[in-house]
């Protein structure tokens, strides 16, 4: 029923798309030419990749790496041209062209710091430019990041303020938590939506590799992050839409934010440009223990990985045709014994003019990703926690003989990933167009895992294996009718529709007990058990906008959107989202003083969404088994009102560009509140239903202020010295929680309480802890935030001679803490944990009575509660060191050839009483409701060199 | 003027295109967009149970309820009345430092209440549905029926028997009697639908249930009635499963060699019971290449591992009623007439069935003292015990508790101990009526 369903949805689209063809007009012959050159007007130096358009024509071109551009086939006549580039203040001329004409242009592009003029994608509307759009934009273009990027996470992190990619673990495939202004949810996914070329991907991480029955850490405790698929080289730029204030016509899953990758296009250039990346890397574990035990006694299993990167790729074109195409081969050993990965990816995308008012345009990928773990974190028949634990560990020994049985685990996950996406570009009038969107993206994992006969803890075999599926499909139709009333006045007015269905599937198998050794499959366990799970859901919504542009320097956008979806109570109709922002560029009024550089001040509203899952609105029973019999487990209580939690937020800023554009400042305010929030409200155990039901009862604020400053504090002919600095704050609170009693989200320490931060961290305190004598409790003390409230990003770059650069990249994370679960853990056992070196000296030497009230509370095993391992979690990281040197090779004219070496993560300075660990480690991986330490490793240090050629 | 005419049809033309694209699109767009009407496979929504297909897994949810409740209370009441001590694994599967000691804090013990509310809960749903769905001719035929009340009925003894207070459906805190009452109400139903479709065994299991229950609520002409109608080689008991982790017996699973080794005999008092008497009922045993725990236990660091062997298996059942326990509710009804003697010959009955030596009690004390022992010899393991100790201590009934069970030994008992489960933060903060 469901597969007719999407046919009959795919053949609608198409039947509209193809007769949206067939009832246009076809192409006329063109007979003149405009070619020319794009320079930087203070440099001179050509710019590649620059766009040239002709808006009249809905044409254009780029220019190629010499900075040259070419257009032909143009009927004699009159147009504008718009040329522009990223980091560039838009140009444009006004042209006539007569028949057999070949027009030679010289056109010279200032730079424009703070990008008034730069085009962006803020939302389902097509795109505007930065100085049309009331709210913040972050903006990241590839090619400006001098350090080598070995995923899309290292990309982002520290590039944009307010955004905030927090590392999990140090093993092979690790995905990190992305965060865009703190949580706006406390029960559903905080990971922001992603699209890519326009195609909605994906965006929680992949399913952890973990048997389905039994203890759920059996495993690596790591997840795979969607995102990652996307290879680094293949990326032009990324824009972030940061709260619901911008994100409101993508309606209700949109509150957590959106994130925009733009891959490579080709460009019509006279010929192919050719681009060849080799990388060669290591990478290691800094110490993360004490001086005694800087490792914690794992020493013996870490090793130093070697990573390797080759990517080729291809663009080029012509007028009818663009094309970019790519392949990418990596591998790498990771830090523990077992870790390994490797990813290989392919991309092709296309842009083809099928007519004088049709465009294609078609992205396509795939990855092949396979990781292999060692086992790890909270895991007792892994690697790490047996370590960790000495003597006191699941097999009674710390002989390095004995724990390297658990090396025997074999984790393997193959994540295999294809991403389809074509855009229909038809312009139907000179100022009527529209856009038709199809996306698809295949995101598929084969989790396996084998513990063998003789395992410890295992000692007759256990396997699981598990298929999952995850596909969205969307359909996204976007129609834009540019009104210009006067040269004064004009509006554009935007309309659509999108509709997205997910589908997820699994299929798992079980096995014990095996006959004896070797590699079995599933049916040669004793036992075996099956499990199956599908879900579907599906997203519609319609939206309309309008922006009243007034001398191109005051801005009103106005817009709303109307959301169903399935997974929405049968009681609940459909969901408004309404949107208005204003832009104004100061610096463009007759009295301001070129001299002063530019100011646009912005502000915005709006509202989006964060759904239910699939099952949350119905009363469901678990069909659970009794041995061979089936039997019915109350499991939902169900709740026919439940609807989307609403972000209402309102953010106002400037932009300005001062000093001759040497300093450049963007300053945000941001204020965000969820309404109808959706709570995992407790249920009363005395009635039944034990599970937490979703209920949008709370009431949850986030605000704060994000500050984005560059400054060229030296400029001289062959050097520059540029600082960077981002700050931003975040402040959250559960305002209300609806008459629901306080939970917590991960059943540790992580609390929802009224009043305080989402989420808390909540335990009780010691109160005298350095004093001699007995602990003081305070009960139920609130010690802070979980996730960090100040995060400051500081960059510098040199720009030397010889076109040599020099950047750095630290980054500051504090106000927050964290739990330690894998400290409690081996002290409550007895282990000689070396945090407390100091409390067993004192009771070898029967000084018990000299302790601290902290040491007889960590040290002595009968005393050790969680609550004594809570932690301020502030800490400062090196994220990352790059020296590009260009390399005197040129394999074609224009051709460009770049060696940089890089380095991450290199230091990194703690909060003083955050006695071990590393406040990046996270219990099972980017999926935690909230963070705290299992018994994991930190992210890895890492050296890259890297050599680009561009011929 | 023909290009003049040729450019007005084409206007039209372009008129109707646009008209006609918008239209399409339009149609596509609603059809595409409209439809948010989506039934998942996978968990049960809850009309399907009103059929009658479902009244089976109805009831058998009542068991898997009971018997996860039974596993889990069982083994932390085991625990902190010390019939088995901590030997390893102190949070999953283990046992925590406080219920080492003897403790079962409200923020420790939200698992044993919800489980054991679940399943007395989803007994009294069950009754409820099934007589609503089913026909009166079904219901009166109906084993499932008295099935249902049966488990009801352990179920409520379950949670009699452990828990300090009282709650239900959402009320307030009452006296746990309130538990045991409804217990005796549920076996009662149970006897009579089981009596009036000749089920022979569930009415002796009703019957059995009750006279344990009425015993607990001192009503010991109604106990001993029950009990002397229940043959000596009588048992009902919940089976468990290998199929999952979940299903299998809990106290076996927490001592066996894989995973954990969690907990250990060393001791306790059965430890050295069992090697001066070797009676079958409590019988443990050793393991020369796995001396020790799976896990230090606190400061005493890694304790010898001496694994029970009363389940042997997964898939023991953990017994609910027998004629042995009947035997014994008879002897203590008799230790209350003040004959002890009398109760001393039922009690050594027993010993003498199972091939141990007898007791030989001097006195009335001595023979409270020997009825706790044997008390705790034959209902070892099966989540008896800590409702016995909270009985005998609220009554102030004589006779000495071994060292061991009442002190600890190298890792002593807190003077505070629990003897019952407290309600839990769970319900405390949930529950608007406390």
């Amino acid at each position: 029923m469901g597969n007719r369903l999407l046919s009959t949805r795919i053949l609608l689209f198409t039947v509209t798309v193809f007769l949206s063809i067939f009832t246009t007009g076809l192409v006329t012959a063109q007979t003149a030419t405009i070619q020319g050159i794009i320079i930087d007007s203070e440099t001179g130096e050509t710019l590649p990749s620059a766009n040239v358009f002709i808006e009249e024509l809905q044409r254009g071109a780029s220019t190629d790496v010499e900075g040259r551009f070419e257009i032909t086939n143009i009927d004699p006549g009159s147009y504008t041209i718009t040329f522009n580039f990223i980091g560039y203040r838009a140009t444009t001329r006004e042209i006539d062209l007569s028949s057999d004409e070949v027009l030679e242009l010289e056109v010279e592009l200032s730079p424009d710091r703070i990008g008034l003029d730069q085009v962006v994608v803020t939302g389902q509307a097509g795109t505007a430019r930065q100085r049309e759009v009331g709210s913040s934009v972050g903006s990241i273009q590839a090619d400006d990041i001098i350090a080598s990027s070995s995923n899309v996470e290292n990309l982002i992190q520290g590039q944009v303020a307010g955004v905030n990619i927090l590392q999990t673990s140090g093993s092979s495939g690790a995905g990190g938590q992305i965060r865009i202004r703190g949580n706006v949810s406390v029960s559903m996914s905080n990971q922001p939506l992603i699209y890519l070329d326009g195609i909605r991907l994906r965006s929680d991480p992949f399913p952890e590799n973990v048997p389905p029955v039994g203890f759920q850490g059996r495993g690596a405790n790591v997840q795979a992050t969607p995102i990652n698929d996307i290879v680094p080289a293949d990326i032009e730029n990324v824009e972030i839409i940061k709260g619901a204030a911008a994100t409101t016509l993508y309606g209700s899953e949109a509150a957590a934010g959106v994130i925009q990758i733009f891959t490579k296009m080709g460009s019509n250039s006279d010929r192919p440009v050719w681009h060849a990346e080799v990388e060669q890397g290591a990478n290691w574990l800094r110490p993360f223990g004490t001086d005694d035990e800087p490792y914690l006694f794992l020493d013996p299993w870490l090793r130093a990985g070697h990573n390797q990167r080759y990517s080729l790729s291809v663009r080029g074109g012509d007028d009818d045709l663009q094309y970019f195409v790519s392949g990418n081969v990596a591998d790498g050993n990771g830090v523990l014994p077992n870790d390994e990965e490797n990813k290989y990816a392919i991309r092709a995308n296309f842009r083809s003019r099928l007519s004088s008012k049709l465009l294609l345009r078609v992205s396509s990928g795939y990855t092949s990703h396979n990781i292999q773990n060692t086992a790890s974190g909270n895991n007792a028949q892994g690697l790490t926690l047996n370590a960790y634990r000495q003597e006191q560990n699941y097999i009674g020994s710390a002989a390095k003989e004995d724990i390297d049985q658990f090396l025997d685990y074999d984790i393997n996950t193959e994540n295999d990933r294809f991403i389809l996406g074509g855009t229909l570009m038809y312009q139907q009038l000179e100022n009527l167009d529209h856009e038709f969107t199809v996306g698809f993206d295949y995101a598929a994992s084969d989790l396996y895992q084998f513990r063998p006969v003789g395992y410890p803890g295992a000692s007759q075999g256990i396997r699981a294996s598990q298929n999952w599926k995850f596909t969205t499909l969307t359909l996204d139709y976007t129609g834009i009718y540019n009104w210009r009333v006067n040269p004064d006045l004009r509006f554009n007015f935007a309309w659509g529709g999108e509709t997205v269905e997910t589908n997820e599937m699994s299929v798992t198998g079980h096995a014990e007990e095996f006959p004896g050794p070797g590699e079995p499959t599933l049916n040669s366990g004793a036992r075996t058990l099956g499990f199956e799970d599908r879900v579907r859901i599906i997203t519609g919504g319609v939206f309309g906008q309008t922006m009243i542009d007034y001398k191109d320097k005051y801005f009103l956008t106005l817009g709303l959107r109307v959301d169903g979806n399935s997974a929405f109570g049968e009681d609940l109709g459909l969901q408004p989202y309404p949107k208005a922002s204003l832009s104004y560029v100061l610096s463009d009024e007759s009295f301001w003083n070129d001299s002063w550089g530019s100011l646009r001040l912005r502000a915005a509203y709006g509202h989006a969404g964060r759904a239910p899952g699939a099952f949350d609105a119905v009363r469901t029973w678990s069909p659970v088994g009794w041995g061979e019999r089936v039997a019915y487990r109350a499991s939902n209580i169900g709740n026919p009102d439940l609807g989307p939690e609403r972000t209402k937020e309102t953010e106002f800023g400037l932009d300005l560009s001062t000093f001759n554009d040497r300093l450049n400042l963007d300053f945000t305010y941001y204020y965000q509140r969820t309404t109808d929030a959706l709570f995992n409200v407790r249920q009363v155990p005395s009635l039944g239903f034990l599970s937490s039901q979703l209920e949008n009862v709370g009431e949850l604020e986030n605000k704060g202020i994000e500050i984005s400053a560059d400054a060229t504090v030296l400029q001289k002919e062959n050097f520059a010295w540029i600082l960077g600095l981002s700050l931003s704050t975040n402040q959250s609170a559960v305002l209300d929680l609806g008459g629901a009693s306080n939970f917590s989200l991960d059943g540790n320490h992580g609390w929802i309480v009224e009043g305080e931060p989402v989420p808390a961290i909540r335990g009780d305190r010691i109160t005298n802890p350095d004093e001699v004598g007995e602990p003081v409790i305070e009960k139920d003390h609130v010690y802070g935030p979980n996730e960090p409230t100040h995060i400051v990003s500081l960059r510098t770059t040199f720009e030397l001679p010889y076109n040599i650069t020099l950047s750095a990249r630290g980054e500051f994370q504090g106000g927050h803490y964290i739990y330690d679960g894998a400290s409690l853990n081996t002290l409550a056992r007895g282990v000689r944990f070396p945090t407390c070196n100091d409390a067993f000296e004192l009771l070898d030497s029967d000084q018990a009575n000299q302790l601290t009230a902290l040491q007889r509370s960590r040290c002595v095993p009968t005393n050790v509660l969680s609550d004594w391992f809570i932690y301020p979690a502030d800490f400062f990281k090196v994220r990352e060191v790059s020296l590009r040197v260009p390399i005197p090779v040129r394999l074609s004219s224009g051709g460009v050839s770049t060696f940089t070496l890089s380095a991450r993560n290199i230091l990194t300075w703690k909060n003083s009483d955050f006695p071990v660990f590393d406040p990046e480690i996270t219990w099972s991986g980017a999926g935690d409701a909230t963070r705290e330490i299992g018994e994991h490793i930190p992210p890895a240090a890492s050296v890259t060199g890297t050599l680009k050629i561009t011929f | 003027m023909k290009n003049k005419n040729r450019n007005s049809v084409f206007a039209r033309l372009s008129g109707i295109r646009t008209l006609l694209f918008i239209s399409i699109f339009g149609a596509s767009l609603l059809a595409v967009s409209c439809d948010f009407e989506v039934t998942n496979p996978g968990p049960v929504q809850d009309q399907f149970l009103d059929e009658p297909e479902a009244a089976e897994a109805i009831v058998n949810g009542i068991a898997r309820n009971l018997a996860d409740a039974l596993s889990w209370i069982g083994y932390r009441s085991g625990a902190v009345s010390r019939e088995i001590h901590p030997s390893g694994s102190t949070f999953s599967f283990g046992i925590s430092p406080r219920a080492q000691v003897g403790l079962l804090p409200e923020d420790e013990t939200d698992v044993y209440w919800d489980f054991g509310q679940r399943a007395r809960w989803s007994g009294d749903h069950a009754i409820e549905r099934l007589q609503e769905t089913l026909s009166e001719e079904a219901i009166n035929e109906s084993e499932l029926i008295a099935q249902a009340y049966l488990w009801q009925g352990y179920s409520y003894r379950l949670m009699g028997e452990n828990f300090c207070q009282a709650v239900l459906d959402g009320g307030s805190a009452e006296s746990y009697t309130a538990f045991l009452d409804r217990a005796e109400i549920a076996f009662t139903n149970a006897l009579n639908q089981a009596e009036s479709i000749d089920e022979t065994q569930l009415a002796l299991a009703a019957t059995a249930g009750r006279a344990s229950v009425r015993r607990y609520l001192g009503d010991w002409n109604g106990a001993v009635s029950d009990a002397e109608q229940i043959p000596e080689d009588f048992s009902y008991g919940m089976p468990y499963n290998q199929v999952e982790q979940d299903q299998r017996n809990r106290i076996f699973e927490a001592s066996a060699d894989n995973p954990y080794r969690a907990h250990t005999v060393w001791q306790t008092y059965y430890e050295e019971y069992y090697e001066e008497y070797e009676d079958p009922r409590t019988p443990w045993g050793l393991d020369e290449d796995r001396p020790v725990g799976d896990a230090a236990v606190g400061d005493l660091g890694n304790v010898p591992w001496f694994f029970q062997l009363k389940y042997e298996g997964p898939t023991d059942p953990i017994e609910l009623s027998s004629g042995q326990e009947m035997i014994l509710i008879r002897a203590e009804a008799e230790l209350v007439e003040g004959n002890w003697q009398v109760a001393m010959g039922l009690i050594n009955s027993l010993r003498t069935e199972v091939g141990v030596e007898e007791w030989d009690a001097n006195n009335e004390e001595e023979a409270w003292t020997f009825l706790k022992r044997e008390r705790g010899i034959e209902l070892w393991l099966e989540a008896r015990r800590l409702g016995d100790l909270r009985l005998w201590d609220e009554n102030n009934i004589p006779g000495d508790l071994h060292p061991l069970e009442e002190f600890g030994g190298e890792l002593p008992l807190n003077p505070d101990r629990d003897l019952c489960f407290p309600i839990p933060e769970s319900e405390l903060e949930t529950n608007p009526n406390l």
